[in-house]
């Protein structure tokens, strides 16, 4: 059964006079497990296509399902509680709180599971050291560098043992040397614990890591061969 | 221990612009100061105003003889305390009565050859009445009934009277003077005497100095012909024991069946009631007003601080955060600056309390009264919870709309935000 089954899923902004069609009919499978980078050129709906998926944007149109349950109707709060239970997300800028240190970041995702304070500490610190990060844990992220940040950002996002991992343009803040470590942890995690990423990029480099690469093309997924 | 992250992450994004998040503060502590300065000057007045009524006329607790309080005022002398003494033994037994004095008034003619006027005279014991005068409690005031010319009654007074000044005003009455005294007995006869001049009062109450002249008890039971008290003033070490002697009062009549009735204090003092009433209707409004200013000032802030963050909150809902969960971040956030603001603020007017009465506020006399006073700030634990109250309600009110908008915010929205 794939984790993610996304079938003529279309988003449109209404602007007023225009509307725009962001993402127009996708039709996605993910099994899991799997690997994978949206690519595209700039406004070709990557963002949009990630935000729908992550269940973080109502779709106009099509249906969204997550291990096999339909999720297209379900209120804010029913989303949200998917979102905490089963996905992380990592941002393009890091989307750090910039007031807590990199443990209380990471530790912050964990806010509303009940956990002892030592079952609590002991996976904080397990996934900053995931990411290589133990001897930062007390730094806030003004002092770390993007790499760091993004890497802790991963860490938030591991902490509570996501099923599916979403980042969009995690690299991009990034140069190619600290965005190809960044790219390389991710797929780590991906063989490791079998988690799912999916993440849009821009880098053609990048893409050769993925395990497939869905391209898209004015809000459509340009068929494989094209 | 340490600190919930929730907490945590409220306190330090309170403090993450310091200099916005100090205005904010000082906004909410002057709210609160101004509202512990106000109600402690309000407290003040009503202080000074209880006890000189207490002191000078009421006591704390009146006992009379059981069915005064119906019809005494149609047949006074129908409802006297025949055993004064007795009664008195037994209130002065009871814990917090410092003093016990009787009295008994009655309405005379008071005549200085040339002209007569109706006058209210008090039959008073002069060393009880006047152990009662002392004030005690209040800084700077020492006496409830003061004298513009001549002395109070002493113990040796036979013939000597007080003449509040008002009437002593209208009379053209001088210390020394000889005036006729003339009332009804007991038994319904006329009755006269001679009596001099030896002081000239004035208290709180200027309708009482217009009218009251206070005459030792003896010539007053000589003549009205009687050897019974009318009221027996009771008063305590403390005002706020009140309810209690009262109580304990009410008991002891019951169980030694004394057939005596009673009063306390704050069913007598109209004025002082109607005061304190009108007095708390202004300080509502000002605390309302106080409430506004102050959610006016901090709104902008705390809206700002939450919008600034958009970013962050479309963050924290894409891991999952609902959106009430959203709002009570940043209620919490709001009760904590109003908590922070009102410790600030009931310091801030403990300080300037203090300050304000060690200089004390020069004032002018209160309607009804003759004499100037110096106020001060009393510190009433019912103000300081009041204006701590308020400031934590005003900082979570201006919180509600700002952390409702952020609560509603599309995540997708909040997260492009730049
Ligand atoms: N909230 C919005 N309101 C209106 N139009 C939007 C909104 N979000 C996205 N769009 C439009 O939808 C289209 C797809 O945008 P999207 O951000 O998904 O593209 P993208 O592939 O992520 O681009 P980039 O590589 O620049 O990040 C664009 O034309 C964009 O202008
Ligand atoms: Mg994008």
């Amino acid at each position: 059964m794939p984790i993610i089954e996304a079938r003529n899923l279309a988003k449109d902004y209404n602007l007023g006079k225009t509307v725009i069609h962001a993402v127009k009919g996708v039709d996605l499978r993910i099994e899991p497990e799997e690997f994978i980078a949206l690519a595209g050129p700039s406004g070709s709906g990557k963002t949009t296509l990630l935000n729908l998926l992550g269940c973080i944007e109502v779709p106009s149109s099509g249906t969204l399902q997550m291990d096999g349950r339909e999720v297209t109707r379900l209120s804010a709060d029913q989303l949200a509680d998917i979102r905490h239970d089963k996905l992380g997300f990592v941002f393009q800028t890091f989307n750090l709180i910039p007031v807590l240190t990199a443990f209380e970041n990471v530790e912050y995702a964990l806010l509303k599971r009940r956990l002892s304070p030592k079952e609590r500490r002991d996976r904080v610190m397990d996934a900053l050291e995931e990411v290589g990060l133990v001897e930062h844990a007390r730094h806030r992220p003004e002092e770390l560098s993007g790499g760091q940040r993004q890497r802790v950002a991963i860490a938030r996002a591991l902490v509570r043992q996501p099923e599916i991992i979403l980042a969009d343009e995690p690299t991009a803040n990034l140069d190619h040397l600290t965005g190809g470590k960044v790219l390389e942890i991710m797929k780590r995690i991906n063989e490791e614990r079998k988690t799912v990423f999916i993440f849009s990029t821009h880098d053609p480099k990048i893409m050769e890591i993925a395990g497939r690469v869905v391209y898209l093309r004015d809000g459509e997924i340009v068929p494989a061969g094209d | 221990m340490e600190m919930p992250l929730n907490l945590r992450l409220a306190f330090r994004n309170i403090f993450r612009n310091r200099v916005r998040s100090a205005v904010a503060l000082a906004a909410i502590s002057f709210g609160c100061i101004s509202l512990i300065l106000a109600g402690g000057f309000f407290e003040d007045s009503f202080l000074r105003m209880r006890e000189a009524y207490i002191h000078a006329h009421l006591g704390h607790i009146q006992v009379y003889q059981e069915g005064y309080l119906d019809k005494g005022n149609s047949k006074p002398f129908d409802y006297l305390i025949e055993d004064p003494a007795t009664v008195e033994g037994v209130i002065e037994g009871l814990d917090h009565v410092k003093d016990v004095t009787p009295r008994i008034g009655f309405s005379a003619l008071l005549s200085t050859g040339e002209s007569t006027m109706s006058v209210m005279a008090q039959g008073i014991d002069p060393e009880g009445e006047n152990a009662m005068n002392v004030i005690t409690s209040i800084k700077d005031v020492t006496t409830s009934l003061e004298f513009s010319k001549g002395e109070t009654l002493g113990k040796d007074d036979v013939f000597e009277v007080n003449i509040g000044r008002g009437l002593a005003r209208a009379l053209d009455i001088e210390v020394g003077d000889s005036l006729i005294l003339l009332g009804n007995t007991v038994g319904g006869s006329f009755n006269g005497m001679d009596v001099t001049v030896k002081g000239i009062f004035f208290t709180a109450s200027e309708e009482y100095d217009n009218y009251t002249m206070r005459i030792p008890i003896a010539l007053a039971r000589q003549l009205l012909r009687t050897e019974a008290a009318q009221t027996l003033v009771v008063l305590l070490d403390e005002t706020e024991n009140t309810d209690l002697v009262l109580a304990q009062l009410q008991d002891l009549a019951r169980t030694r069946n004394l057939k005596i009735e009673m009063k306390p204090w704050y069913e007598m003092a109209d004025f002082y009631n109607k005061t304190v009433d009108l007095y708390d209707r202004q300080f509502f409004v000002l605390k309302i007003i106080i409430a506004v200013i102050v959610i006016l000032s901090i709104f902008n802030t705390i809206a700002m601080s939450i919008w600034e963050r958009t970013k962050e909150i479309g963050t924290i809902m894409a891991m999952g955060f609902k959106r009430r969960e959203i709002m009570r971040l940043f209620l919490l956030e709001g009760s904590i600056l109003g908590i922070v603001g009102g410790v600030l603020g009931t310091l801030g007017g403990l300080l300037c309390a203090w300050l304000i009465s060690l200089v004390g506020i020069p004032m002018p006399p209160p309607p009804g009264a003759t004499v100037g006073w110096t106020a001060s700030i009393q510190l009433v634990p019912g103000v300081f919870m009041t204006a701590f109250v308020i400031s934590v309600t005003a900082a979570i009110a201006s919180s509600v709309y700002p952390s409702y908008k952020a609560s509603r915010l599309v995540v997708a929205d909040a997260l492009r935000y730049a």
